[in-house]
């Protein structure tokens, strides 16, 4: 084991903060869509890579300026996760848990396959939100790009708490999401409820990725892997919860990059495994996750 | 009567064994029988995922962790101990029993979600681990030198496609028919009857949580056989094979075929393994054709083929089987 | 008199602060048919799930046949001789009907995975022995013509006699029925009190949970009645007939002896 400097130490929580910000922005797009629907969306990190790769294109292809390239982004991977729902999720009625998600599966191959011939298989450029020297703090550098990912993550789960508390639809989703028959009682159309649900994990997935394509390598598979990341911190905060979604994602972030800082040299390679790992232990330990109430 | 149901029980067997033999002579091409070799090979794990998912009702998104432990231990027991490979693959099996069993005890405790996400993770952990065997393998990519498998003094490399391809369907059937055998036993109503109602079974005296470990270690031990035999046909394995898209390659064949249906995976593996050779048609965009093909078959039949395929012949059947009655009465 | 086969002695289950079944004692005596009836949400039914070990007691002893057996798991029941039927039907749709019957031999048979993937000798004579006395307990409950049929395709009431079939093929010594009658019509109710009866007469001991009082009244020896997890009359159907406590838990019930 070594012992990284405290300088050492906080850069590794910076970065670690800032994966874990997209970390949190996946989990909570799986959280968005099980709430609705009991479905895990295995397709969330699809739209994760789709939202990133679209903008890059928008941006240096068609050379739109960045914000434009980065709402229009959202539009269309907005509509991908509505196109998504009506055409794979709702004709599938009373489906068992395994096919629900051989179909998600069978969607992230398909996002997947339509970006490879696309984007081709090396990682795209994608330009900084702005330009600039990194931020110090406590003598561990941030880049600007990082600062962005962590404003976007902030702005995106303040946004989506806001749209659940305060606007119609928003407050229609939550009591789809305690009690779906009930729901369906007072009148509330639960298959919209659902579409929108689609639609806003799919802009959420999309958010996550424009803001992390700068720093991360930004390809047509770099979906699954942040999707199961993030899979792993909806599981941790509780399948189902927003706010611990947003907790397990800074966690499995931060682990994950102390893990690296402290593990012996030749070993940080096994820092794929940690999300994992954290994933078994609560599941053998506490299922319902660190914010869940007992599994019913 | 009795006599003449349990012989009509061995046609498919037979049909399937005649085929089997037929398939290389006719086929004459190297590459389409290894491709079958492969399905053989695929043929055990998903029989297992079978009986695991179709019979007892439960779910594994981490077949392709145990046909990985099969595979690197067989393989890394016979480079790196010079143990003879049919020693080498036994000592693998057993190991991966042992793991699938302190795994299955606290992971079947779980359902539905819970019980996917925890052999996800399962999975993914021991492709991580293989992912970074370099410090053992002496090789970044993989693992290489793997001795084929002798007998008689005869090789089973690469070069003996045919030995290769006997080996493992002789291998594949038999573990089709001891996975009938137990499906038409006190054991495996027990799986179906824990499917069925976990409260009934358990009135009825079946120990719950015995029999699905039991069911999940048979499944593993299947993964295994064919993660062994993997490793010393190949002679070269790479871990990229055994991470969560190959288990949900294989969940996929269960299910297409047909879940609780033994020859149905026989079947939903011959599909999914020759899909991806058919699609190469389709050139760059043959990943995106086999992800609409596995949304459209689950989304209009998500009972499977031989589910569906089944309902048909039944549908036919009663029209025809007044008369049959008819006639047993008369 | 003679030893009760089974001794329940200050049942007591609390869900959360929520009293279920309040310090219940009964004595079941072989050969009997004894009855627990009782309003709605009386306990009747977390009896028989804290019987048969479906959930843990809060407090008391299980006494069947002078053992405790309040310790051991569920599945340990039917090979002691004890089996229940549910009272919403537990009935194993991906099975046919004689399959479902097979599944209660599970006790009585021992053979493993290794048995019967090499169907050995043992794994031959057990399942021989299985199917055959499954048939011959299908065709006392008059469904052995449906033997090979899926059973989810059957009717509720020819259902709930596949459940009680499969609780009759292990031999067991203490039936526990819960609401065999519920949902059947007026025949198919005869027909099953008139099994019940030739059940008991081939000496097993049953205990019954209903709400049609005609067939309480009729084929019980000894009625226990349960009122918001509390006992609060025991005796035969005559005396709980006239028994005040009874009639006020009943009050505002449709009573119907």
């Amino acid at each position: 084991m070594q012992f990284p400097t405290f300088q050492q130490l906080i850069q590794h929580i910076i970065y670690g903060i800032t994966v874990g910000g997209i970390y949190a922005l996946v989990a909570m797009g799986f959280t968005i869509i099980y709430n609705a629907t009991d479905v895990i969306n295995f397709a969330q990190g699809g739209f994760v890579m789709l939202g990133a790769m679209i903008m890059v294109s928008l941006n240096t292809t068609l050379n739109l300026p960045m914000p434009l390239a980065f709402f229009l982004s959202i539009l269309i991977v907005t509509a991908i996760g509505i196109i998504f729902e009506r055409a794979a999720i709702n004709p599938v009625k009373n489906a068992s848990v395994i096919t629900l998600i051989i179909i998600t599966v069978g969607a992230s191959i398909f996002f997947s396959g339509i970006a490879l011939p696309i984007w081709g298989q090396d990682p795209i450029y994608a330009k900084p939100f702005s330009s600039g020297d990194p931020v110090s703090f406590l003598g561990a550098k941030i880049s600007l790009q990082q600062l962005w990912v962590l404003g976007i993550t902030a702005v995106i789960v303040v946004a989506v708490q806001l749209f659940y508390k305060y606007t119609i639809i928003g407050k229609a989703m939550r009591a789809t999401a305690i009690n779906r028959t009930a729901a369906r009682l007072m009148g509330i159309n639960v298959r919209l409820m659902v579409l929108c649900s689609f639609a806003l994990s799919a802009a959420v997935g999309a958010g996550a990725g424009m803001a992390i394509a700068p720093v991360a390598h930004a390809s047509y598979d770099m979906g699954s892997m942040l999707g199961l990341k993030g899979f792993c911190a909806a599981v941790l905060g509780g399948l189902g919860n927003g706010v611990g979604a947003v907790v397990g994602g800074f966690t499995i972030g931060i682990i994950e990059r102390l893990a690296i800082g402290f593990a012996p040299l030749g070993y940080s390679g096994y820092k794929d495994a940690v999300a994992f790992i954290i994933l078994l232990v609560i599941l053998f330990l506490k299922p319902s996750g660190l914010f869940g109430t007992s599994q019913k | 009567m009795i006599k003449d149901s349990s012989y009509k029980k061995h046609i498919p067997t037979v049909i399937l064994a005649i085929i089997l033999i037929i398939y290389p002579f006719a086929s004459g091409n190297n590459y389409h029988i290894n491709v079958m070799t492969l399905v053989g090979l695929y043929t055990m794990i998903v029989v297992g995922l079978n009986l695991l998912m179709g019979y007892a009702g439960q779910i594994s998104l981490g077949h392709a962790g145990f046909f990985g432990i099969g595979a690197y231990c067989s393989g890394l027991l016979n480079v790196k101990m010079g143990l003879p490979p049919w020693i080498s693959a036994i000592i693998a099996i057993i190991f991966t029993a042992g793991i699938a069993y302190f795994i299955g005890i606290p992971t079947l405790k779980l359902k539905g979600h819970y019980l996917a996400m925890a052999t996800l993770g399962f999975g993914e952990v021991v492709h991580v681990i293989l992912s970074k065997m370099d410090w053992l393998t002496d090789n970044p990519d993989g693992l290489a030198d793997i001795k084929p498998f002798g007998l008689f003094g005869i090789k089973f490399d690469s070069s003996f496609v045919m030995g290769q391809y006997f080996m493992a369907w002789i291998i594949a059937v038999a573990i089709l028919v001891i996975s009938m055998n137990i499906t038409n036993s006190r054991v495996g109503r027990a799986f179906k009857a824990i499917h069925g109602s976990e409260t009934a079974a358990s009135s009825m005296g079946v120990n719950i949580a015995k029999y699905k470990v039991q069911v999940f270690v048979l499944s593993a031990v299947y993964a295994a056989v064919a993660g062994c035999l993997y490793a010393h046909f190949r002679q070269f394995i790479a871990p990229s094979i055994f991470q969560l898209h190959t288990s949900i390659t294989l969940v996929t064949m269960v299910v297409i075929g047909g879940q609780g249906n033994i020859w149905g995976a026989v079947l939903g593996t011959v599909l999914l393994t020759w899909l991806p050779e058919w699609l190469t048609v389709a050139e760059e965009y043959d990943i995106m054709f086999y992800g609409i093909l596995l949304m459209v078959v689950m989304i209009f039949m998500p009972d499977g083929l031989v589910g569906r395929l089944t309902t048909l012949f039944h549908r036919l059947w009663s029209r025809f089987s007044p008369r049959t009655q008819a006639e047993e009465n008369g | 008199m003679s030893t009760p086969i089974l001794e329940v002695d200050n049942l007591r289950k609390e869900f959360g602060g929520l009293v279920a079944v309040n310090d219940v004692s009964f004595k079941v005596h072989p050969g009997q048919i004894m009855a627990i009836i009782g309003p709605n949400g009386a306990g009747k039914t977390t009896t028989y799930n804290l019987i048969t070990k479906f959930y843990p007691l809060t407090s008391g002893n299980i006494i069947y046949k002078q053992k405790r057996i309040d310790h051991l798991p569920s599945h340990k029941m039917a090979g002691l001789g004890i089996t229940r039927t549910f009272q919403s039907l537990q009935i194993m749709n991906n099975m046919t009907v004689l399959e479902n019957v097979m599944v209660g031999y599970h006790c009585k048979s021992k053979h493993g995975l290794i048995t019967a993937a090499l169907r050995l000798p043992l794994y031959k004579k057990e399942e021989r022995d299985g199917r055959n006395k499954a048939m011959s307990v299908l065709e006392f409950v008059g469904l052995e013509s449906k033997a090979d049929w899926p059973a989810s395709s059957l009717s509720f009431g020819e259902q709930r006699m596949v459940e009680f079939a499969r609780a009759l093929v292990c031999d067991p010594d203490l039936l526990m029925l819960d609401e065999p009658a519920s949902g059947l019509n007026i025949p198919e109710m005869e027909h099953m009190a008139e099994l019940i009866y030739r059940v008991r007469d081939n000496g097993v001991t049953v205990m019954l949970i209903e709400h049609d009082m005609g067939l309480v009244m009729n084929i019980s020896d000894v009625v226990t009645v349960l009122n918001y997890g509390q006992k609060i009359a025991e005796g035969t159907p005559r005396d709980i007939q006239n028994n005040q406590d009874v009639i006020t838990a009943y009050l505002g019930e449709e009573l119907d002896f």
